[in-house]
Formats: C-alpha cells, sequence, structure tokens
C-alpha cells in the first residue's frame, strides 16, 4: 500500500491532457509503441473526435524509482461542466493530481473549478505547464498565474511537453515523491468508492472503485450501499491497458468489478462497495445525478418510434444519466422528453443516435425544469413547455440559478458582462488573475445557458473566455410561454417559457429566423410569435412563383432527375406542419439566434 | 428511330453564362477529329437496327468546322448508319460565323436546319454575356441564312437576364418576330456552377432578376409568341408551322441517341452514359482504345422519373396508358395520387388521358415534376 500512488490530471480541454497521459503510459511500458495508438485513454470515436474525454477511465502503471517498485494508477476525468460530478468522484478516489496548463494560453475556468475541487478533497497538487515546445508557450506568464493561483513556487512547476517528451520523467518522480500514499486500514471492513461504470454488451456493467479500507475479493458477497442491492463479485481486477483478473485487492488498490449487472442505472458513480456480511457506511459526497436540461426527441419518420426507443434504452444502458419518457406533441408526433446532464451531453447523445443507431431524430428546444406553484396550493415540476399549466391557475414560478465562474482576457470584460446581464445574470465578483486575466462570477438562470449561451460567450471573447458553472437553487420568475403560429396553426414543438421582459424580441427574432429557415413554398406562410392569444410579431415567407429548368436536352436529364430526387428526399426529412413542411434545424431555431 | 449528337467542343471565346464542356484552345482540333470520327465508328453497332432521323451539331461552337469537316463527318455517318430519308440535319451556328463563304459553303452540306445563337439583338446583352457578335450582326447574320437559303432556321435568345427591363426584353421579341424564323428557343438565364455570371452571382457583382419580373418575362414571351403563331411545344422551345426541333422532341420522347465527342450523352432506354468532360482525356481513351464515358442502368423508378421530367415538359405531357403499359401498378398509383393534388389547384390539366401542365403549372414545373417524383 505504500507504494501505491492514485492520482487525476485536471486540465482544460485541449490543454493536452491525453498527450501527456499517453507519454506517462509509453515511459512507464503499460504500453507497447505498437499498441501506441494516440490518446489510448480516449477510446469511443466520438471522444476522440471531440479530443475529450467523455467517460472516465483508469489506468494502472508500474514504475521503479531508486530500486523501489511504485504502482500508479491514472485517474482519468471527464473534462467538462456537464460532467461535474463525476469529476468530483473521480478526485475523491485520488491523493494527488496533476495539474495542466497549457504555457500557450493560461488557465480556463474549468481548470480552476475542478483545482478547488482537488483542493477541498485534500489532494497534492503537481503544477506542470504543458506544451513547452510551441514557440508561443509564454512559461514565465503563465507560471505567475499558477503561483497565484495554488501558491507554490516557481521551481516546483514542471515545465513539459507530451509531444516532445520534456518534463515526463520529472512528473513520475514527483508522482512518487509528492503523492502520499493512499491511507486506510486494510482489516477493516470493506468500503471502496465507485468513481465510474462502463457498460459491456458481453459482461453487463463493469464498475470502477478505489479501495479506502478493508479488502476484497473474488467471489465475495457485496452490497452497493446507496442502492442497497447485493451482488457476487464475479470477477475483481486492475485495469491495465485493458482489465487484468486479480484474486485479491486491497486498500489503495484502484480496480474494477463485474457482477452481472445488467443496467447502468443500478451501478451509481459515488456509490460505496462493502460486504454484505460486514457492511461499513456510506462514504460521503453521493448525490443522485439529476438531469439539468430538458429536450423533446422525436423521430423523423412517425414508424421509427420503436426504434428510437430501442435506441435510447440502448444508450441508457452505458450512460446511466441519460432520462427519458414517452412525450407526445400535436406538430412531431409521438417521440421521447429527455433529460441530460447539460448541453454537450444533449449534443453526444443525439450524435450518438446518428452513429451508433442511424436513427434521424428532431431535436426540440431544451430548456430546464421549473416549479410551478398553483393558486390551488400544489406545487408542479415543468420540464416542457407546455406542460405549463393554464395562466389564470399560476400563482408563480420558479426557475433554476447557478454560480458561474467565467475567466477571460481583460479585454473582453465588457463584453463578458453586458452577456450576462444579457441573460438576467447578477455579478458577484470580479477578481483579476493578472493583470491581462479576470476571473467574474455571475449568478444567472439556467434556463438563458441552454439557449445560445456558450456560442456568444466563444464568439464575444474570439474564444478565449472560460465558463464553469454549478446549480445553486430556483428562484421565482416572471416566466411567460411563448408559442409560434405556422399558418394560424401552433406548433408546440416551437413553444418556449421565456422571461417576460425578453418575449417581445424574443418573439421577433424567433420569426425572422425561422423565415429565413423555412423553405418558400406554393403559399404564403404566415409566421407568427403570440403570448396567449396576443400575436406579439409577424412574418410572411413568400410564396414561390417560379420554378422551372429553362433547358433539358440529352446531356441535363440524369444530372436534372438526381437533383430533383436529392431534392425531395430533402423534403422527406422535413416535418409536415399542418400544410407547412418544416425543416428539422428549424426547431432549434431559438438556439440560433442572432 | 434515333438521334446522333456531335459535341464540337471548341469555342473562339467563352460565354459567361455556358455550361456545356468547350476549350478555347484549338490546338486539339484536327486529333479531335479523328478521334471523333473513330468513335463514330466504333459505335456503328449501337444503332445497328435504328433508322436515324436526327443529326445535331452542338458545342463547343460547331460553325467554327470548315465545310469540308462538316461533310466528312456527315459522309462517314451516312457510310455507317442508316439515315431516314427525311433527316433533320441541324448546325448550331454563332452569328460572327456566319460569313458569305461558310454560308454558300453549307449549301453543298446536307445540313437542312440552322440553330442560330442570337441569344439577343441588344449590344449591353451581348456585351454583358461576352458574346463575340454585336446586335447588328445578330440581325444580318439571320437575314443572310435566310437569303443563302436556308429554309428552316432557329433562333436562341435569353431572358431574365440581371438588369433587364420589360421593355428590353419586349424589343427582343419584337426583332425576333420581325425575322420571319420557323423556331424559337428562350431560355430563362440559369447562373451555373463554374460560369463567370455563377462567380459574379456569389461575389455580389450582379443580382438575381426578381422572381416577379422574370415572371413577368416569361408570360410576356409566351403571350406574344402565341400571337404570332408560334406554337410552344417545350418550356422553352416554340415552333411555327409545327417545324419542331426534332432532334429535341426525340430527347424528350426518349428515343434512342449517340452523342459523339468529349461530354455527350447517350441513351438507350436501358442506360444513359456520357462521355469523359475533357477533351484530352477523350484523346487519350480514343488512342489507348480504353473506356471513354461512365453509364449508369436505369431502375424501372429511375425511368419513371426521367418519364416524369422529359415528359411533363412538352405539350404532349404524361400520358396515362403510356404508364400504364411502361410501369408497374405502385408506379401508375402514386402517380394518380400525387397528380391529382396538381389537378384540383389547377397546375395540371386532364385531357384524353393525358396530363399537361397548364400555364400556372408551368411556373412551377419543377416542384410540380419533384412531386410527381418517385424516391424509394
Amino acid at each position: 500500500m505504500n507504494n501505491i500512488r492514485n492520482f487525476c490530471i485536471i486540465a482544460h480541454i485541449d490543454h493536452g491532457k491525453s498527450t501527456l497521459a499517453d507519454r506517462l503510459l509509453e515511459v512507464t511500458k503499460t504500453v507497447s509503441g505498437r499498441e501506441m495508438k494516440a490518446q489510448v485513454l480516449d477510446s469511443m470515436d466520438l471522444e476522440q473526435e471531440r479530443g475529450i474525454t467523455i467517460k472516465s477511465h483508469a489506468i494502472q502503471m508500474d514504475y521503479v524509482q531508486d530500486g523501489e517498485k511504485y504502482v500508479l494508477n491514472l485517474i482519468d476525468t471527464p473534462g467538462h461542466v456537464d460532467f461535474s460530478y463525476e469529476v468530483s468522484r473521480s478526485i475523491a478516489a485520488c491523493e494527488g493530481a496533476l495539474l495542466i496548463i497549457d504555457a500557450t494560453q493560461g488557465i480556463q475556468a474549468q481548470t480552476i473549478s475542478n483545482l478547488y475541487l482537488a483542493i477541498e478533497h485534500d489532494l497534492e497538487i503537481i503544477p506542470i505547464l504543458n506544451k513547452m515546445d510551441l514557440p508561443n508557450a509564454m512559461p514565465e506568464v503563465v507560471e505567475d498565474q499558477i503561483i497565484d493561483l495554488i501558491g507554490c513556487k516557481r521551481e516546483e512547476i514542471i515545465r513539459a511537453s507530451g509531444k516532445t517528451g520534456e518534463g515526463v520523467d520529472e512528473i513520475l518522480r514527483n508522482i512518487v515523491e509528492i503523492v502520499p500514499a493512499p491511507k486506510g486500514n486494510p482489516e477493516e471492513p470493506l468500503q471502496a468508492l465507485i468513481f465510474d461504470s462502463v457498460f459491456n454488451s458481453f459482461r453487463g456493467v463493469i464498475a470502477y472503485f478505489k479501495i479506502v479500507n478493508g479488502t476484497i475479493n473474488q467471489g465475495d458477497s457485496v452490497k452497493f450501499v446507496n442502492t442497497k442491492k447485493e451482488y457476487n463479485a464475479d470477477e475483481i481486477g486492475v485495469l491495465r491497458l485493458g482489465m487484468e483478473k486479480r484474486k485479491t485487492l486491497s486498500t489503495g488498490d484502484v480496480g474494477y468489478i463485474i457482477s452481472g449487472i445488467k443496467t447502468a442505472k443500478e451501478v451509481k458513480v459515488g456509490d460505496t462497495i462493502t460486504h454484505k456480511e460486514r457492511p461499513t457506511l456510506a462514504i460521503s459526497g453521493f448525490e443522485e445525478v439529476k438531469p439539468m436540461v430538458f429536450a423533446g426527441v422525436y423521430p423523423i419518420d412517425a414508424e421509427d418510434y420503436e426504434d428510437l426507443r430501442a435506441a435510447m434504452e440502448k444508450l441508457q444502458l452505458n450512460d446511466a444519466s441519460l432520462t427519458f419518457e414517452p412525450e407526445s406533441s400535436a406538430a412531431l408526433g409521438f417521440g421521447f422528453r429527455c433529460g441530460f446532464l447539460g448541453m454537450l451531453h444533449m449534443e453526444i447523445i443525439q450524435e450518438r443516435l446518428d452513429r451508433e443507431f442511424d436513427m434521424n431524430v428532431i431535436t426540440t428546444v431544451p430548456n430546464v425544469s421549473y416549479k410551478v406553484h398553483t393558486t390551488s396550493g400544489e406545487t408542479i415540476t415543468v420540464y416542457n413547455p407546455s406542460g405549463l399549466p393554464a395562466s389564470t391557475t399560476i400563482d408563480d414560478i420558479e426557475e433554476p440559478y447557478i454560480r458561474s465562474q467565467i475567466i477571460t482576457k481583460s479585454d473582453f470584460i465588457g463584453s463578458v458582462m453586458t452577456l450576462c446581464l444579457e441573460k438576467r445574470g447578477t455579478l458577484i465578483k470580479q477578481d483579476y488573475l493578472t493583470a491581462e486575466r479576470a476571473e467574474l462570477t455571475f449568478d444567472l438562470p439556467l434556463g438563458e445557458i441552454v439557449f445560445d449561451f456558450y456560442d456568444k460567450l466563444k464568439s464575444i471573447s474570439k474564444g478565449y473566455a472560460s465558463f464553469d458553472y454549478h446549480i445553486t437553487g430556483y428562484k421565482p420568475a416572471k416566466l411567460v410561454r411563448l408559442d409560434i403560429l405556422l399558418n394560424g396553426e401552433m406548433v408546440d414543438a416551437l413553444s418556449s417559457l421565456i422571461h417576460f421582459d425578453n418575449a417581445y424580441p424574443m418573439g421577433r427574432r424567433m420569426c425572422e429566423k425561422l423565415k429565413e429557415l423555412i423553405p418558400r413554398q406554393q403559399f404564403d406562410i404566415a409566421i407568427q410569435a403570440a403570448i396567449g392569444a396576443k400575436i406579439i410579431a409577424r412574418e410572411t415567407v413568400k410564396a414561390v412563383r417560379k420554378d422551372v429548368t429553362a433547358k433539358c436536352y440529352g446531356g441535363d436529364i440524369s444530372r436534372k432527375r438526381k437533383l430533383l430526387e436529392k431534392q425531395k428526399k430533402g423534403k422527406k426529412r422535413m416535418k409536415q406542419v399542418g400544410n407547412v413542411e418544416v425543416p428539422q434545424n428549424a426547431f432549434l431555431a431559438v438556439l440560433k439566434l442572432d | 428511330m434515333a438521334g446522333i449528337y456531335i459535341h464540337i467542343p471548341f469555342c473562339k471565346t467563352k460565354c459567361h453564362y455556358c455550361d456545356f464542356y468547350k476549350t478555347t484552345d484549338f490546338g486539339a482540333k484536327v486529333d479531335f477529329l479523328s478521334a471523333l470520327k473513330k468513335e463514330i465508328e466504333w459505335r456503328k453497332s449501337e444503332l445497328e437496327q435504328e433508322e436515324i432521323a436526327s443529326i445535331y451539331f452542338g458545342g463547343g461552337t460547331p460553325s467554327v468546322l470548315k465545310i469540308a469537316e462538316i461533310n466528312d463527318i456527315l459522309a462517314l455517318i451516312d457510310q455507317l448508319y442508316k439515315l431516314s430519308t427525311d433527316v433533320e440535319i441541324t448546325l448550331e451556328a454563332n452569328p460572327d460565323d456566319l460569313t458569305p463563304e461558310f454560308l454558300s459553303g453549307l449549301k453543298t452540306t446536307c445540313i437542312n436546319r440552322l440553330s442560330i445563337g442570337t441569344q439577343s439583338f441588344n449590344d449591353h446583352d451581348l456585351k454583358s454575356m461576352n458574346r463575340r457578335h454585336n446586335s447588328q450582326q445578330a440581325l444580318t447574320s439571320i437575314r443572310a441564312a435566310q437569303e443563302a437559303g436556308i429554309t428552316n432556321i432557329s433562333i436562341d435568345l435569353i431572358y431574365g437576364l440581371p438588369n433587364q427591363t420589360l421593355e428590353d426584353w419586349t424589343d427582343n421579341i419584337e426583332k425576333a418576330l420581325s425575322l420571319n424564323v420557323q423556331h424559337i428557343s428562350a431560355y430563362h438565364l440559369t447562373y451555373h456552377e463554374g460560369t463567370v455570371f455563377y462567380d459574379y452571382l456569389k461575389t455580389g457583382k450582379i443580382k438575381e432578376l426578381p422572381d416577379e419580373l422574370s415572371l413577368q418575362q416569361f408570360k410576356l414571351l409566351l403571350s406574344r409568341l402565341q400571337q404570332a403563331g408560334f406554337e410552344q411545344y417545350e418550356i422553352s422551345n416554340f415552333a411555327r408551322n409545327r417545324l419542331y426541333s426534332k432532334h429535341n422532341k426525340a430527347y424528350w420522347e426518349r428515343k434512342k441517341y449517340l452523342g459523339f465527342g468529349p461530354s455527350a450523352h447517350s441513351y438507350d432506354h436501358q442506360t444513359r452514359r456520357w462521355n469523359v468532360l475533357s477533351l484530352k482525356k477523350y484523346l487519350q481513351a480514343i488512342e489507348t482504345n480504353s473506356n471513354f464515358f461512365e453509364q449508369e442502368v436505369l431502375s424501372e423508378q429511375d425511368q419513371y422519373n426521367d418519364y416524369m421530367i422529359t415528359s411533363l415538359r412538352t405539350k404532349w405531357g404524361i400520358s396515362s396508358i403510356y404508364l400504364k403499359e411502361n410501369f408497374g401498378e405502385k408506379f401508375v398509383e402514386y402517380f394518380k395520387n400525387e397528380a391529382e393534388k396538381y389537378l384540383d389547384s389547377k397546375h395540371l390539366r386532364l385531357d384524353n388521358s393525358c396530363y399537361t401542365l397548364s400555364t400556372e403549372g408551368l411556373f412551377i414545373s419543377d416542384r410540380i415534376m419533384e412531386e410527381l417524383f418517385f424516391v424509394e
């Protein structure tokens, strides 16, 4: 146990975490050159393409220093705000953290909030400046930031490059010397923290854990404290490049357990594994992960409804944070109301539906969940604008709020502030990290973030601002339902709940955007925005008057046939709403308002 | 009955609207002619049983050929293929090529129809399109051809040009009518990718004519030509005394045709094929006796869709009898259902079991064809 080192990596997306991790694996000979697929840790296709780790993993390395053998467990963490709870559990499983900062970019909001989490859990921090090989690296400036942030000495910061391998040996030495060995007692009752799980179609759910106290043997009868479910430890082992079976794992070890669990829902990150016969208390910090963003997901073709359900069920097998329940829309037919951890999670699910299941879906405008207090004294939770009761029966509505950290270059403070205020934010505090970089703390309604906040923040800060948040609770809000009508017919899938003060400009912009997105058809199409019975904005898509090909001779026929076939296929992918054909992207129009 | 198309891929200059395959480099002209003759020879078996009803020299600019070269090609075709006694042989010609010498030479060939690329009688239009002739040549070339004794003349006109007013267009139509030609092809400008006009449009140098205006021009064309005794037998084609372009009409009636030369298309009911779109590759392929075309085999769905786009363009329309005889039940049923909507909206008419476009339907014919298309 004294020679075990458990550590994680805290880094912002693109700061080179995966590349540097690859180096560690290489130098410790965990992975041979032949096996060295770039960025081993990100195994899902989607992860590799997006360059981010969606699900955390762990990998064990052997390392010899001064004749002493050490076992290093790297616990990988997802790098996105949607997965902050998973990050917190991974951190809780470690005794140390590598803080990787891109020497060309400096500290980002994401890094700071994860760093604070690590410090809260008493992790030893090893600061690393990565990408030192790049000509635009500015080590002194970024070192100053790091020193300000964690109060270390300049010489404690390791200059490294995942690309050239610079600094990698020093990092390994520091892991051994600075990160403490895990504490705990092998003789005590078993207490293991589940920090992640994956679904394997042959083996069922595989849970990853770190043993805090006690010892586990293959074949033990175990119990998951929070779910109260009992299993047999069919197989336990450690995570090398693949899984390696072990008979026994003890305090401080990081490993996996296979126990015939069928669905991801049964394994909750943060839960505690103990022995059935000699149980212990749960490790503190467990939370049920609750979806925060909701959207309707509908098959384009009504016939695909059952296939979509099957696909969602499969996705849920390995992604317990996805929730869904059947929903129907007058405009879109039968589909599902899905709950996601955040916007990125929603995008990932949409993309996985497309890639892994070839499901063509329409996703409606996302919204958060609201608490509606009715005049009769009831409180109902509303996940969908159309679920809002009649305005006469509403006493008041509460919406979820977040506290957010935004780190930006000082040049952009003004525009970031304007954006946050526009989004109904309240400035809590403003700190200068350096002369050029500031950290802004804002309280914001989550509902404003799910619209077009990220894109706007990126564009006003030229891509530099970084953003992180956590939910703080509910606050009352003056919300109204904004409806959209096409040729007089209300399109429920386009309704949104928004703050009254924004309703008029929003209605106008929605109509303008829809006018751009809805192709001209054989008749005029009236696009209207309404609050209740009151029309607040209107646009018209003029009918097509002329659509004719001038010439069609021998050489034109094939091409023209193919062109018209393609157009027709495109229209098949549109949704018929009343007599109007509406393209898929129109349902997300509200997200793309300028 | 079948047709032969010959693509002459040379132009002295390139017009800003034209997307046909052509080159301004005449260096390979001699090689091209010998390759063309080889292709004509190689493919004779493809139409062995068929009588040739039409031959069409298109381009490019076929009027850059010498009289002797035209005669050579025609003699070869005559020798290898069976020509109908009343074969229509059309040559596309640029006004500036129609010199007295060329015209008198033409009389020694079997060319019996001229399609003159007039495009406009307005100097400003002609310049903007990068045509080589001016308005004066536009008029005189047609008169000269008539005086030379060519009795079947078609002229091309383009409308819907950027900034073209209704007055400009009226003036063009009147000039065309004053010339007593037998046939007029009037095309609305299309912005094809790869053309100068397309680039101008994309970079904002020119603007597309508003829908309303181009529709007015189209309507004016229809009424004025009808008054003058022209019959609109296809969306862009008008003829007097039933002097339709036999060759083009055959395309819309899905008769077989062979296309010779780079980029030329061929059709034999079951397949459509197209020669390579490059003179260099064409010459190399013919030289080395290797494959110089691509082809697609037409499924029943392709054939049905082809039938929609070709026949609906003409005044003869879609025949429900032809449909029943040639396509399976699912196509016939599908068609009936889809066509019903347009009969109701009066975009289609049904007479003697033929579906044709009404005037209103003509304006949105692409949309209607698309609706009638069968896509699995």
